[in-house]
């Protein structure tokens, strides 16, 4: 059985909460988990990723024979909508002043059996955790990230770097994007986070580990993980969805 | 926006020109009655204070500007959610514009432009102020063709905000200094950097690095050698492109060392004595590039004498393997190459180098009389001495040989020595004024510096505003060695204030002496408890933390209030009593007067003495007054001669 939990926060600076962050399940279906962070202009950021999402969502309920569908099916199926969701907010963007400049990052996390299909774009984050390990599943769509990966900078400057605010890809920025995809495999003691850099940038690998492995039900540990960010600043919003597969079936063995 | 009136003087008349984060306007300023620009910053500040106060200082100290190649700013403002900038208003078109009409310029024009824009900066570089942002957008060009530099500071200061940016609101990087990629502080010499780009589209019309995204820019920056214009558009004398070509260098110490130095170029780089100029090249030198100074944008040593005295490690080749020459890891190839099929003829033929040649010794370490003593006995020459800044290696000793030691060459050729002048040192920026936090420190951490606990102390300027630094700003330092201490204002000395409830006079101008508070009575009022002279109230609470020297008023107990005097009449009847030996019925005699006293207990009199006496021959009525204050209890009696006739108690609250 896969059990989540979704927490999102406005933080401790902002004024307005620009991330969103839902859990789509079909009956004994998929369940296609998303968070997106919103960006840019007067009122764009909130509703760039809010319509992600909806859009999501909505197109996700409306799929035909969610059954039958192989893995080959959902990943064209997450990489259409992901560019329809891209098309929409970019003329949106185009056309009225207001939204101009606005884009989201995105992170689309289907889960069905022991597996995921994970689609990324920007710099939210998908993390596999267990008690051995926590993996970043995606790489950060960040000019910093890119200056790191091409090794033209350390880590201590891309840290220290006045334009790691920077994002090299969003969705609804521009007129074609392509997202990343990753598969990812889950098992009974792995958990899957899925998160915006309010966490990530406040709250190190060590630390979100211990919080997610330790004993204790899986609503307290994403709210504790939210309050963790808050406590280091919470300059930014903050949203977390946290899924472990089975965590009753554990308990019963 | 169009006809709105901004700050209570600007009338905006039609928008002129946008950026990624502000819109200009042309508007009048209907008090000096003349047309401005007004630059509208399309930014919310309302969470970013912080953000909001550098914006603000960038572009008031840009206001001290004064060029004929710089933008006037005449004021900086803000209008309920607007901030803008109010400018000289230019009639023209941006530079970035006249390029893509004309371009590519001829290059008398393209050098003119240069000066104009190199003399700007140079004002603006001795004012204390990169620009940290050139580029032809930020250029404008009047009708006669002279051009003007604006934003001085102002959109690098902007992008600091923490909100993520997506690729279509980030500014260019086209013009960005490696070391801006990076994410170092922009110096002078990232301001010559741009300066040389902007060289190279006015004369190519094209920009030398494109790509798709802001970060493949960034990385041909960092990568990529500059492209020759002379590739494209042979006419370019060699003099030309070696402008752009020491500008460019990726290194900062192998630019330009000041924007004056270009300047001077530039005055002679179309002379005819300069026709056959060398081609520009950066001195092979494995520890330089590696390391690029960020920092610095006074390096003492004077490289660019220095890039004459160092041969090129590579001699010049053939012609065809020219074009490879602009990849440095290309050269090391060819090097190692060269120093392979060297290797294999020693192998092979030994006979031919056999006697007359010998390893170079170890020098590094040494002094240098002794290193050069040292080569000496081996058979070599020592020829050039470079001297440079070194990590290691103290000031006076050798820190590298060319050949390096145990490479085999012939005796009697010639080796160079680099002789260490201690660390590379770094001047020291003007912290003064600016907010200590975690940004500064890092900041400075970032490059070896080490800073100090800062001295908090109280001061009127606001919290957290650095006061004072030591070392001093401009002072040559090495980073590594260095500590810095910045004195940081505490904002205003902040004391709590005492309880003043039921302090007397005295006591509270004792406690206003000690506590530094301007304590002052400002109210006097009676009080069912306070005793009179004693505090009842205080404007601020007790306990409240306050600025020393804060304003509290008080309020002083008169006493109880004080009932009115109360006056309370009693009519007496006194009846005339004959004398008894008198004839009753003797109507015609008269009556004999009788003394009657009054006496009264009240607040104005006691029953010694008789208030009044008077005589009576009949019976008469009077009214008696007794005055009473509250709570008093006052009593009168009516007397003839010792006979009581009438007596009364009265209480204060009787009736």
């Amino acid at each position: 059985m896969l059990r989540f939990e979704v927490v999102t926060d406005i933080g401790k600076k902002r004024t307005v909460n620009e991330d969103s962050a839902a859990v789509f399940a079909i009956q004994d279906g998929p369940t296609l988990a998303v968070v997106a962070d919103g960006m840019g202009g007067h009122r764009g950021g909130d509703y760039a990723s809010s319509t992600a999402v909806r859009i999501l969502g909505e197109q996700f309920m409306k799929v035909d024979g969610p059954s039958s569908m192989e893995e080959e099916d959902w990943k064209e199926w997450l990489l259409e909508t992901v560019l329809h969701v891209n098309r929409t907010l970019f003329d949106v963007a185009e056309s009225d002043d207001e939204y101009k400049g606005m884009g989201t990052t995105l992170d689309a996390v289907l889960l069905y059996g022991n597996k995921g299909l994970v689609t990324h774009i920007g710099d939210s984050r998908v993390y596999t955790i267990n008690r051995n390990e926590i993996l970043q599943i995606t790489k950060d769509h960040s000019f910093v990230n890119i200056l790191l990966d091409s090794g033209e900078i350390t880590e201590e400057e891309a840290a220290r770097h006045p334009q790691r605010n920077w994002i090299m890809r969003a969705v609804g920025s521009e007129k074609s994007i392509m997202p990343d995809f990753y598969q990812i495999q889950l098992d009974e003691q792995t958990y899957v986070l899925i998160c915006t850099d309010g966490l990530s940038n406040k709250v190190d690998n060590e630390q979100i580990q211990a919080i997610v492995t330790s004993d204790g039900d899986l609503h307290d540990k994403a709210v504790k993980l939210v309050e963790l960010a808050n406590e280091l600043g919470g300059e930014d919003n903050i949203s977390v969805i946290l899924a472990n597969s089975s965590a009753s079936e554990v308990s019963q063995q | 926006m169009i006809g709105k009136r901004i700050g209570g003087r600007y009338e905006v008349l039609r928008g002129i020109g946008e950026g990624g984060m502000s819109k200009v306007y042309l508007a009048h300023d209907i008090i000096l009655d003349r047309d401005v620009a007004i630059k509208v910053l399309n930014y919310d500040f309302a969470n970013e204070q912080d953000l909001k106060k550098r914006f603000q200082r960038e572009a008031l100290s840009a206001t001290s500007l004064t060029h004929p190649h710089i933008v006037n700013i005449f004021d900086v403002g803000e209008d309920e959610e607007l901030h803008y900038l109010v400018m000289e208003y230019i009639e023209g078109q941006t530079l970035k514009k006249y390029i893509q009409m004309n371009g590519p310029l001829r290059v008398q024009e393209a050098v003119r432009i240069m000066r104009q824009l190199v003399s700007a900066i140079a004002n603006a570089h001795h004012n204390g102020i990169v620009h940290r942002d050139i580029k032809p957008q930020n250029i404008l060009m009047d009708s006669e063709g002279n051009v003007k530099i604006t934003d001085f500071g102002i959109a690098m200061a902007l992008s600091a905000t923490a909100h993520t940016k997506t690729n279509s609101v980030i500014g260019t990087v086209h013009y960005l200094s490696p070391e801006q990629a990076r994410g170092g502080m922009a110096t002078k010499k990232s301001d010559i950097y741009s300066l040389g780009i902007v060289f190279y589209e006015l004369l190519t019309g094209e920009l030398p690095f494109s790509a798709e995204t802001a970060v493949a820019i960034a990385l041909k920056h960092l990568q990529e050698e500059t492209p020759s214009v002379r590739l494209a558009f042979p006419g370019i004398p060699q003099s030309v492109e070696n402008v752009i070509l020491k500008a460019t260098a990726k290194d900062a110490a192998y630019r330009y060392q000041s924007v004056d130095e270009m300047y001077d170029d530039l005055l002679t780089v179309l002379s005819p004595e300069r026709q056959l100029e060398e081609k520009f090249t950066i001195p092979f030198d494995d520890d330089r590039t590696r390391v690029i100074p960020v920092i610095t944008d006074t390096s003492k040593a004077d490289h660019s004498e220095k890039t004459k005295i160092i041969e090129p490690v590579v001699p010049e080749p053939v012609p065809q393997s020219k074009k490879k020459r602009k990849k440095w890891p290309i050269i090391v190839g060819v090097t190692a190459l060269l120093v392979a099929i060297a290797a294999l003829l020693i192998i092979f033929w030994p006979s031919l180098f056999g006697p007359k040649t010998a390893l170079i010794p170890e020098v590094v370490g040494l002094e240098e009389a002794e290193a050069v003593s040292l080569l000496e006995e081996n058979g070599f020459v020592v020829e050039d001495k470079v001297e440079d800044y070194s990590e290691e290696y103290p000031a006076g000793q050798v820190f590298k040989t060319n050949p390096e030691a145990d490479k085999k060459r012939e005796i009697g050729s010639a080796v160079t020595i680099y002789v260490s002048i201690g660390k590379e040192t770094t001047e020291l920026t003007n912290y003064v004024g600016r907010d200590y936090d975690d940004e500064i420190v890092n900041f400075l951490e970032g490059f070896g510096f080490k800073i100090a606990e800062p001295e908090w102390v109280y001061n009127d300027a606001p919290k957290g505003q650095i006061l004072k630094q030591t070392p001093e700003p401009g002072e040559d330092v090495v980073p590594e060695d260095t500590e810095i201490v910045f004195t940081v204002s505490a904002g205003k000395e902040m004391k709590t204030l005492a309880d003043l409830s039921d302090y007397t006079e005295d006591e509270l101008k004792e406690y206003a002496k000690n506590s530094k508070f301007n304590i002052r009575i400002v109210k006097r009022e009676e009080h069912d408890t306070v005793k009179e002279g004693h505090v009842i109230s205080q404007d601020q609470p007790a306990n409240s933390e306050l600025e020393i020297g804060s304003l509290v008023n008080v309020v002083v107990s008169k006493g109880k209030e004080k009932k009115p005097i109360k006056y309370i009449p009693t009519i007496v009847d006194i009846p005339y009593k004959p004398s008894n030996n008198g004839e009753e019925d003797d109507e015609a005699s008269d009556p004999e007067p009788q003394t009657i006293s009054i006496y009264i207990q009240d607040s104005k009199h006691s029953m010694a003495e008789p208030v009044v006496e008077f005589t009576i021959t009949e019976d008469t009525q009077r009214e008696i007054i007794v005055a009473l204050e509250d709570g008093q209890r006052g009593q009168f009696q009516v007397r003839r001669g010792s006979e009581i006739i009438a007596e009364k108690t009265i209480n204060y609250d009787d009736e």
